[in-house]
Order: C-alpha cells, then sequence, then structure tokens
C-alpha cells in the first residue's frame, strides 16, 4: 500500500497554514524517500503507523484519511499529535519536526 | 561472484579505517579497505544539507537507538566515515580519562603518556589548526557567556586547514579521503567503495572469507588477516551476524540536548561557519556549545506548530543553537536483524543523564542571559521561552523519558578492549574467540571519552597497527 498520500496529507495539514507557500509536494515526496531510507525496523514501523492513521480515520469519520477534506485531516492530525501513545505522538512529530526542515531547506534553494 | 584476494582486508573507511589501511599498505601488505557508501569529494554537499544527508550519512541520517526515549543519532556511509561531514573538532583526550580506561579494563601498555606520541603523529599527519580570524558572533556570546559566570571556555581546534586568513568561513577540511585515504592508495592499498560485508565465513576461531555487494554484485573476499572498522554500529552487527556473539553489549554515546537562543544583535550568518567555542567548566561530564543554526536546523529545536516557527524564524539571524551534551551513564545494545538486514540498536538513558542534562540546561541558559540572550527556547514540548535570566533554573530537573528530544553524535564501546572479563578485544584490538581477526575503531574505546573522540580514535588505531606489525 502506498504511503504517499497520507504523508502528503500530514505534511499539507501540518505544514500549510495558507500563508506561506510551502511546497508540500516536494516535500512529502522528500519525507516518502527518506522513510524508505530508514533502518528496517524503523522503516516497518512508521510504514505501520502511516497505514494504522489512515485506516483510524474511518473509525473517526467514515473515510481513509487519505480521502478527507484539509479540515477533517487537520482534525485527526491533531488527535494523534495528542493521543495518549507515544508512538503516535511520534509519527506526527516526525512529520512535523523533519517536514519544516525539508520544507525550510527548499526554500533556501 | 566477484572474487577478491588480498593479505589484510579493512572493513569500514573512517577514521579507524583509513589509519589501519595506511599503515599497513606503507608496510608492504597486500591491503584492501572496503566502503559501504560512495565516494564523493569532500566538498560535493553543503555541510548539514538534505544532499549531504543522502551522500553521505547511513539510511539519509534517519538512525536511532530505541528506547524511552530514542536516542538520534548519525554514522557516515560513505568513503571517509563520518570524517567527511563532521565538524572535525580536535581535542587531545582527557589524560585522567585514558588512565582510568587503562586500569578499570585492564588495557596494557595504555595510557596517557603511552598515547601522547601516536596523538602528536595523528596531528603531524593530518594536521589541526585554529581559526585565524576570531570567532563567530554566537561562539563570542558563549565565550561571553562563560566569563559572566567565571567558568572556563576554549576554542576547539579542528582537523581543518585555513590557508587564508581573510577567509574566515572557508578553508579545507581535512577528511579521510583528503588525507590518509590517498595516502594509502599511493603506497599500494586498495580502496572499494560501495562494497558492503555481511557475514565473514570461518572455520572455527579462523575467519576465512568476507560474503557481501560490490556495485551490486555479489562478492566474496578472501584474505589472511580481517580488520573491522565499521563504527560502533556496524562492526558487532558484522561480528554478530558472523558468530562473534559477546559483542554489542555495552554501547555508550553522549546524549546531547539543544536549545535556541535569541539575542538583540546578529549572531547567524552563514559565512560565520561552524562554532568552535565549547565551555570546558564541567568536563569531562558535560560540555556546554554552539551548533550549526541554519533555519531548517534553528527549526527542528523550535517548539510550537509550524506557522509559529516560521514566525520565530524570521528573526533567524539574531538566533543560534546551542546544546548540552553530557558522558552518558547509560548503556545500549547492538543486536542483528536477520529479516530486516540491519542493526537493532537499544540505548536506555540513565536517569542520572537526565538529571546532568536537565542541570546543563539550566547553566547554558544562565550562561547565555548574561551573554545578552533575550529568550531562551525551552526544549520541552509545548514550553513557553525563558525571557529572565532568573527563569534558567526551572530547566533543572525537567527532563524525562517521556518529554527529551536526544540526539547524539558519538557512539563507542561495542567492542571494549581489554581484559577478557570486561571487554570483546584485547589490549591491541584482537578479537576474543577469533585467530586473525581485529576491530580498531570507536568500538574499542572502553566509555565515552568525554570530548570529541576523533583524535583519540586515530590514535589508538595507530597505536594497534604499529603494534600488529612489530608483532609480524
Amino acid at each position: 500500500m502506498t504511503i504517499t498520500p497520507v504523508v502528503h496529507g500530514i505534511v499539507d495539514g501540518l505544514l500549510n497554514d495558507g500563508r506561506s507557500a510551502v511546497p508540500v509536494a516536494q516535500t512529502a515526496a522528500i519525507l516518502v524517500r527518506k522513510i524508505e531510507a530508514m533502518p528496517g525496523l524503523m522503516r516497518f514501523g512508521m510504514r505501520v503507523l502511516l497505514i494504522a492513521f489512515d485506516w483510524y480515520a474511518v473509525i473517526r469519520a467514515g473515510r481513509r484519511f487519505r480521502f478527507q477534506g484539509p479540515d477533517a485531516q487537520r482534525r485527526r492530525i491533531a488527535e494523534w499529535a495528542n493521543a495518549p501513545l507515544g508512538p503516535c505522538r511520534d509519527m506526527v512529530e516526525f512529520h512535523r519536526k523533519m517536514g519544516t526542515f525539508v520544507a525550510l531547506s527548499l526554500e533556501q534553494k | 561472484m566477484r572474487e577478491i584476494d588480498c593479505e589484510t582486508l579493512v572493513v569500514g573507511s573512517g577514521p579507524g579505517g583509513s589509519m589501519t589501511g595506511l599503515r599497513l599498505a606503507e608496510a608492504g601488505e597486500d591491503v584492501v579497505v572496503v566502503e559501504e557508501g560512495d565516494h564523493y569529494h569532500v566538498d560535493s554537499s553543503a555541510d548539514h544539507s538534505l544532499e549531504q544527508m543522502d551522500e553521505k550519512w547511513r539510511s539519509g541520517g534517519l538512525t536511532a537507538a530505541l528506547g524511552s526515549p530514542k536516542v538520534t543519532y548519525v554514522e557516515g556511509r560513505c568513503v571517509g566515515g563520518a570524517s567527511e561531514s563532521n565538524a572535525g573538532l580536535y581535542h587531545e583526550p582527557i589524560p585522567e580519562v585514558i588512565d582510568a580506561w587503562a586500569d578499570d579494563y585492564g588495557i596494557s601498555e595504555f595510557g596517557a603518556d603511552a598515547l601522547a606520541p601516536h596523538l602528536a603523529a595523528v596531528v603531524d599527519e593530518i594536521g589541526v589548526s585554529r581559526r585565524p580570524s576570531g570567532f563567530s558572533p554566537a561562539s563570542n556570546a558563549l565565550a561571553a557567556g562563560a566569563d559572566s559566570m567565571g567558568w572556563k571556555w576554549a576554542e576547539i581546534e579542528r582537523f581543518w586547514r585555513y590557508p587564508d586568513p581573510k577567509e574566515p568561513g572557508g578553508g579545507e577540511r581535512r577528511s579521510m579521503s583528503e588525507t590518509l585515504l590517498p595516502a594509502m592508495v599511493a603506497a599500494g592499498g586498495r580502496l572499494l567503495s560501495r562494497t558492503r560485508i555481511d557475514r565473514i565465513t570461518r572455520q572455527g576461531r579462523r575467519a576465512i572469507a568476507a560474503m557481501g555487494q560490490s556495485d551490486g554484485e555479489p562478492c566474496r573476499i578472501s584474505f589472511k588477516r580481517l580488520v573491522v572498522c565499521a563504527g560502533a554500529v556496524q562492526t558487532p552487527r558484522l561480528l554478530r551476524n558472523s558468530g562473534w556473539t559477546h559483542v554489542g553489549n555495552e554501547l555508550t554515546l553522549n546524549p546531547m540536548v539543544r536549545i535556541v537562543a535569541r539575542f538583540p544583535d546578529v549572531v547567524n550568518r552563514p559565512e560565520f561557519g561552524v562554532p568552535v567555542v565549547q565551555i570546558e567548566e564541567f568536563k569531562p561530564s558535560m560540555t556546554l556549545g554552539c551548533s550549526y543554526s541554519a533555519p531548517p536546523h534553528l527549526a527542528m529545536w523550535l517548539e510550537g506548530s509550524p506557522s509559529e516557527v516560521r514566525r520565530s524564524l524570521e528573526d533567524w539571524e539574531r538566533m543560534a543553537v546551542f546544546y548540552v551534551k553530557v558522558c552518558g551513564q547509560g548503556r545500549g545494545t547492538v543486536r542483528t536483524m536477520p529479516l530486516l538486514g540491519d542493526a537493532l540498536v537499544r540505548y536506555r538513558t540513565d536517569a542520572a543523564d537526565f538529571a546532568a542534562m536537565g542541570k546543563g540546561l539550566a547553566r547554558l541558559s544562565a550562561a547565555l542571559f548574561a551573554a545578552g540572550a533575550v529568550e531562551v527556547h525551552s526544549p520541552l514540548p509545548g514550553a513557553q521561552p525563558l525571557r529572565k535570566a532568573s527563569e534558567a533554573a526551572s530547566l533543572e530537573g525537567v527532563l524525562n523519558g517521556r518529554n527529551a528530544s536526544l540526539s547524539a553524535i558519538h557512539l563507542h564501546s561495542t567492542v571494549r578492549m581489554g581484559d577478557p572479563s570486561r571487554a570483546g578485544a584485547d589490549s591491541f584490538g584482537a578479537l576474543y574467540g577469533a585467530d586473525n581477526v581485529w576491530v580498531n575503531d570507536s568500538s574499542l574505546l572502553p566509555t565515552s571519552p568525554g570530548v570529541n573522540p576523533q583524535g583519540a580514535i586515530l590514535a589508538i588505531a595507530r597505536r594497534n597497527v604499529l603494534r600488529w606489525l612489530d608483532d609480524r
């Protein structure tokens, strides 16, 4: 299962505040590449979390995360950012920190 | 299958492997050094950039020791290893630490005095220097803060050549690909990049050949002597994968925590280069210093939503990243993961380390306010920035396994040298349980040295390989 639409949605929901021109597609593509380059266990864990996050949205709103609108996606992200489970929070934190790093690096070019 | 034959195979081309390969080649040995990563020019990508992460760091720089919290770390994976991308800071090892290693771990013919000539030779051969024309403003701020607090600070030398005093940000990195490795090739040694060794075949205690991939093709490298210099994670991964399971049990590292400080004046511009000042007052247990601080790196250590971080960064030239690094008391392990093909690294951060890092944050913040900082961004999730010196003490005791965001640069001790009851290799790196296998990298360091270890790694590697040659 491809994780690209999920990563794209998370990057868009986290970084795109509508005020600055964030290179969402490029940032998401680089994050997917970074995830694929992770050591085996980390890569496996991140993929499992992203797939679980995609399907968690079905329980909350009847549709997978990748098919939800921007506002609903932001709500799902906020739910996982404040989740009691550490891995859920870590997944969002990874995209926030790494996504910001990548987006700013792209802008600096 | 590609077949290669040599007298000595060196796995890894970082500082330990480069020093080993050069000394053996100079002595006339038929030596092959293999490196999993590719061969890039030392300036092929900007320092700390996305491109450099992809080119020169394992897994694009996204590696972590699992635990509570996880500790992110980086490993070099290119010809020259970490020396191609690190700050190249050169510290003479602390004599008391070196002497304690000899006593505590039963390392024979070892100590500060015994290592001194090897350190001198390393400095002479590779070259270290100080900036010819002053420090960056962020370094100056750290030094001023230390002065205000009455603490010792120092400018740290680098494996660097500054050819023109009029260009303080420039100069040449004295990495392995620029120094020892070309000398090794000139002396007749062979260097194979893009060659990953997965397993060593054995006959009892004797290693016979290395099996892996070279340029995408299966390869088998036969040797008489094997020297593993793949770093504190990959060295035990390879050895454990080949049946030597007594290694990889005592990983040590120096956990770091970072904060961002804002000043009223400009302290941060790309041309200011790498900060080279450290507060030495609390060494070896604790180092306070300044990090590379381009906007993407500042963003990594600023709390808040991405839009809040962006607003903060409108003022990035007045901000810089500072760090607290402690000699970790925790311990970790390196294990192999047969199905996934990677090392599984775990690390348990000791409660004493959280306390030390909290104390370090309070000290560092106090020094930065004393140097004129107007704001210090706490590293805690959701925390408001500190705006007064009197608030610095509030950082003491706040870190724990749930809220700390830790990283590490220096990993060691996975194949300690010394007495067999406490070590994986003997006093000169010969692997216990093997007749013709040696280790010669950061894995040998018995504990964290308390300072940047590259000088110590090079000096110990030189000491060991010269002994092997004497014993031939």
